[in-house]
C-alpha cells in the first residue's frame, strides 16, 4: 500500500514539476549589468516633479542632490507645494518620507530629513537597495499624501 | 545499517538544503534540523559561501552582475528527540558578523521503516537578524526578513538497497508586521522538492530539484551534494545553483557552496 502511494505521489509531483519547469534559462536569457547603465533613473530626467495621488492640499518636488542609484546612498531636496497655488508651502512640521518597493512588498531603512527652509527639506540616508520600481513617500502618519515613482535600472 | 543511517541521515540535510530566502532579503529558514537515525541528539554546523550572478527585478530580463555579490554564512542547527514520534529542533546563523533570524520547531515521525520514511514538521521564524528597514548602508545585505514566519512541512521518502528518492514540501506565512511606521504586509512562501540520492559505502551522492516561491518571487534552484559517514559524525559538502533554469521573477540568483559537520549523540 505505501509502495502504490508513494509511486503515485511521485509520479504527479514529478508530472508538475516537468509542466512548470519550462521557462527560459536566466544563462541563456538575460542582459549585462552595463546595458543597464546606459539608461537613466525614469524621474531623473526631468529632476522637478510634483506627483498628486490622492485628493491633498500638499504635494511635492524634489531635485535630486546625489542619485537616485542603487546600492549607494541618494540625497534629495524636497519642496512642499501647495497645488491650488502652485507656490511654496510653509511647513510648520518636518514632513515624513519612506521608500516602498511595491513589486516587492518591502521597504528600506528610515530615511534622515533635515530642514533647509521654510518650504525645503534634504532627505539623506536614502538606500535603493535594489534595481526595480520604488516609490518615494510623502506621509502623515500611517497616510500616504503623495508620492513620486522611480524606475531604477 | 550504516548504509542507511547516512541515506536517512542526508535525505533531509539534501531537501531544501538551499536556503529558503525572500526575494530581496535575507534567508527566513532552511532545512529543520530533524533527527532521522535514532540519535537523541544533534548539532550540525554549516558554513556556506553564496554568491550574487543575478538580479532579476519585476518585468525584466535577469540582469547579469558584473560586480558579483559575495555573502558568508554560518548555520548552527540543533535538535533533540522528546520522545520516539515528537521532536524540538532550532537554528539560527551569522550572515557577514550579524546574526540571521532565529526558527525553532518541532516535528513528528509518520512512519519510519526499513523502506518508508515520513516526517511533517511545523516551524516558527523569529526575525532576528538586520532586516531592510535596520540597514546602516544601501549596499549593506539584509540577513533577516524583518518578519515573523510560521512555516508548515512535510517529507516522504523511499529508500532502497542502492540509495534513496523522495520529495518534500513546505508552505509558510510571514505575517504582518510595523517598522519604522512602515506596515509591511503578509506574505505566502511554498517550496517543492524533488530528490533521488546514490550511496556507495560510507559516502552518498545526492541531486534535487527545488522549486521556490513567494507571493512575489520564483525560483528553480537545483542542488548537488556528497556525504561521508563516518560513525556519528557526517560531513557534507553542497553545491547549489539557482542560475540555470527559469522561469524566474523578482528575486536574486545565487550559486552557493557549503560544508557541513554533523555530530550526533547517542544515549
Amino acid at each position: 500500500m505505501h509502495r502504490s502511494l508513494f509511486s503515485r505521489m511521485i509520479f504527479f509531483i514529478c508530472l508538475g514539476f516537468f509542466v512548470s519547469f519550462c521557462g527560459p534559462s536566466p544563462l541563456t536569457h538575460h542582459i549585462r549589468e552595463s546595458e543597464t547603465q546606459t539608461k537613466m533613473p525614469q524621474e531623473k530626467v526631468s529632476n522637478k516633479i510634483c506627483t498628486f495621488s490622492v485628493s491633498t492640499s500638499e504635494c511635492f518636488t524634489i531635485k535630486w542632490i546625489k542619485g537616485p542609484k542603487i546600492k549607494v546612498e541618494s540625497q534629495f531636496l524636497v519642496e512642499l507645494i501647495d497645488p491650488q497655488t502652485a507656490k511654496a508651502l510653509q511647513a510648520t512640521e518636518v514632513p515624513e518620507f519612506d521608500l516602498w518597493m511595491p513589486s516587492m512588498d518591502h521597504g528600506s531603512a528610515p530615511v534622515t530629513i533635515e530642514r533647509a527652509s521654510d518650504s525645503e527639506f534634504i532627505v539623506s540616508r536614502v538606500y535603493f537597495i535594489m534595481r526595480g520600481d520604488w516609490v518615494v513617500r510623502l506621509k502623515k502618519g500611517n497616510q500616504v499624501i503623495s508620492q513620486l515613482n522611480l524606475e531604477l535600472p | 545499517m550504516s548504509m542507511r543511517l547516512l541515506v536517512v541521515s542526508v535525505l533531509l540535510l539534501s531537501f531544501r538544503s538551499l536556503t529558503y530566502a525572500a526575494s530581496c532579503c535575507g534567508s527566513n529558514v532552511s532545512t529543520p534540523a530533524l533527527i532521522t537515525t535514532g540519535e537523541t541528539s544533534k548539532v550540525q554546523f554549516t558554513y556556506s559561501q553564496s554568491r550574487r550572478y543575478f538580479e532579476v527585478p519585476d518585468n525584466s530580463l535577469p540582469i547579469l552582475l558584473e560586480n558579483k555579490v559575495d555573502v558568508p554564512k554560518l548555520t548552527l542547527k540543533a535538535s533533540q528527540q522528546l520522545s520516539s514520534e515528537l521532536q524540538a529542533f532550532a537554528q539560527t546563523g551569522l550572515v557577514d558578523k550579524t546574526s540571521s533570524d532565529t526558527e525553532f520547531g518541532v516535528g513528528h515521525e509518520l512512519i519510519f521503516s526499513d523502506t518508508f520514511q515520513t516526517m511533517t514538521w511545523l516551524s516558527h521564524s523569529f526575525p532576528t537578524g538586520s532586516s531592510v528597514y535596520s540597514l546602516k548602508k544601501a549596499s549593506d545585505v539584509p540577513t533577516g526578513s524583518g518578519q515573523h514566519s510560521t512555516f508548515i512541512g512535510g517529507q516522504i521518502s523511499r529508500i532502497f538497497a542502492w540509495g534513496d528518492v523522495g520529495t518534500s514540501a513546505t508552505a509558510g506565512y510571514s505575517w504582518p508586521n510595523k517598522i519604522h511606521n512602515q506596515k509591511i504586509p503578509s506574505q505566502s512562501l511554498s517550496t517543492l522538492s524533488l530528490g533521488i540520492g546514490f550511496n556507495r559505502g560510507p559516502l552518498r551522492f545526492g541531486l534535487q530539484q527545488e522549486v521556490q516561491a513567494t507571493s512575489k518571487s520564483l525560483s528553480w534552484p537545483l542542488g548537488l551534494n556528497l556525504s561521508y559517514l563516518n560513525q556519528n559524525k557526517i560531513w557534507v559538502m553542497s553545491y547549489s545553483d539557482e542560475t540555470l533554469f527559469g522561469p524566474v521573477r523578482n528575486t536574486n540568483l545565487n550559486r552557493s557552496f557549503s560544508l557541513s559537520f554533523i555530530h550526533r549523540v547517542f544515549k
